[in-house]
């Protein structure tokens, strides 16, 4: 009895060890970051390289899920809303919806199902060849070369490809509420207008700027401390999205709670 | 006369290239540098030899600084980096090359763009001066015209040789080899030895550390030759007095036998 007591303690002990230890080194790596990010060289073939990458190359999914997402999210408040004869509010409901959480999270998800997985995963390539270790004899810091571009174009491209969730959701909502619900397109505008206030859209834009960050320093730090092969790249990667998409959902309901309190 | 491992060995006049007193590193609970010391002479071709498994990469690894002891001290060129951070270590870096056992190309670049990285990171140079270095260091390791190959397309022989071009890009005054005639042919082989001849010929005061298994190459090539066994310096000395040898453990190593204190491969 006293044996299976201790081992439990022992895994637990090993358990909360690993995550100490796994969160200082994750704090390391920002440190680095934050480092190289004020420090020569700035690498700015890289970063526009990334921009291409994390923006552009994210804008066809972000198009075709935002359109849906608004579409779906203005179908449910309209039949709701209908039972009380309040149709008119749905555009309203739903810009507000997305401004404030959907747009940013959503664009998180996409951008770390997207983005974040290949970071992971070309990293973790990387330091199981060795590829990471060269560049590192050769003088050149990964962290300055492949991780910073990364960072600063997730970072900053989130809020734009939030900004463009939110537009091309509303345009769904609309779209769904007059050929649906006959909402008229004045009462759908002067509702969102009352209703969704630029405070709102800075909200939103500022959660998806620490969504770019959290992503993809977390899929950076999956790959860049990946070990053992093809196996290991794979738990990388999967590693990297699941830790992404759980610390977007925590980080919200924290910046919710200050934004809503502030 | 071959010497003993010699532990906490002390910065002589002769000013080495590389100084490693009583160097400890494990991964987890395998201990793999036990109080490593030994202290590689400048301008000498250098082999660390040792079985599979007994740290020899890791030693490498220690001496560029991609890993860090657990204790211990490590000197590079008379610079005590053991415990320096990681910008005196980016410093130290550009005076060495490093060859890795498959080259370590990033396959995301063309063979060009391999060789040039160093040379874009450090050197200002236009890009015509940038196409004749490569080409030059191309033509060096005997692949002229290989440029805009992809590295998926190369064999592991032209990698370590693309590897090794990367490697000299910077002009190294410490070149490091780790293991760079394992899995190629007889010619290659022969080529890559011939290059690490070579180069410590062209490059006045260069120091070459090679990490190999091929005994012959090591025969052929070592000024000095360093045993590492059960993570220690177990012997050091040069081709003859290893010959010379008697003790059991290095005539086995050096002869491949299958009886020895080394025990059978498998076991």
């Amino acid at each position: 009895m006293m044996e299976i007591a201790l081992s439990g303690l022992e895994t637990v002990g090993r358990m909360v060890r690993g995550q100490i230890i796994g969160l200082g080194r994750f704090t390391l790596l920002i440190r680095e970051i934050l480092f190289w990010l004020v420090r020569p060289p700035v690498r700015i073939q890289l970063i526009f390289k990334q921009f291409e990458f994390v923006g552009n190359k994210s804008l066809s999914i972000v198009t075709l899920s935002s359109l849906f997402t608004g579409a779906v999210l203005g179908l449910q408040i309209g039949k709701i809303f209908g039972i009380f004869r309040a149709e008119g509010l749905m555009g309203a409901a739903t810009g507000k919806a997305l401004a404030l959480e959907l747009a940013p999270v959503m664009c998180g998800f996409i951008v770390t199902g997207r983005a974040g997985a290949a970071m992971a995963a070309e990293i973790a390539t990387m330091r199981v060849n060795e590829q990471l270790d060269a560049m590192e004899a050769m003088g050149v810091s990964p962290v300055s070369y492949l991780i910073v571009p990364r960072v600063v174009a997730s970072t900053l491209m989130m809020p734009l490809l939030s900004a463009i969730f939110l537009t091309l959701g509303l345009i769904g909502c609309y779209i769904l509420g007059v050929i649906m619900f006959r909402i008229d397109t004045s009462v759908f505008v002067s509702q969102l207008k009352w209703l969704v206030w630029v405070s709102d859209i800075r909200k939103g834009l500022a959660k998806a700027l620490v969504f770019g960050f959290i992503l993809s320093t977390i899929a950076c730090f999956k790959g860049y401390h990946a070990r053992g092969g093809a196996k290991g790249v794979g738990e990388a990667t999967t590693q990297a999205v699941v830790s992404s998409l759980l610390t977007i959902l925590i980080v919200d309901f924290f910046i919710s709670l200050v934004q809503i309190r502030g | 006369m071959l010497k003993p491992s010699a532990q906490g060995v002390s910065k002589d006049s002769s000013l080495p290239i590389v100084v490693f007193n009583n160097v400890r590193k494990s991964f987890g609970n395998q201990q793999v540098l036990r109080g490593l010391s030994f202290e590689l002479k400048r301008g000498e071709i250098s082999f660390i030899i040792g079985r599979s498994g007994e740290g020899k990469s890791v030693t490498i690894k220690h001496i560029i600084g991609v890993l860090h002891p657990d204790s211990g001290d490590i000197s590079v060129d008379g610079v005590q980096l053991s415990h320096a951070p990681e910008t005196e270590w980016i410093k130290a870096r550009r005076q060495m090359g490093l060859l890795f056992q498959d080259g370590a190309l990033f396959d995301s670049m063309s063979v060009g763009e391999n060789i040039a990285f160093p040379l874009i990171e450090f050197e200002k140079l236009s890009p015509a001066e940038l196409t004749t270095r490569v080409e030059s260091l191309l033509d060096l390791v005997g692949l002229p015209g290989y440029g805009n190959a992809r590295v998926p397309d190369l064999s592991i022989g032209e990698r370590k040789r693309v590897g090794l071009a990367r490697a000299l890009a910077l002009n190294p005054s410490l070149l490091l080899y780790d293991e760079p005639t394992t899995g190629m042919d007889p010619l290659i082989s022969e080529l890559i030895d011939t290059l690490i001849l070579e180069m410590q010929k062209k490059i006045r005061g260069l120091s070459s550390v090679v990490i190999s298994h091929d005994i012959q190459s090591v025969m052929q090539l070592a000024d000095r030759i360093f045993f590492l066994h059960e993570g220690r310096m177990y012997a050091s000395g040069t081709p003859a007095e290893f010959r010379a040898s008697a003790d059991p453990v290095v005539q086995q190593f050096i002869t491949g036998s299958m009886e020895g204190p080394l025990g059978q491969p498998i076991s």
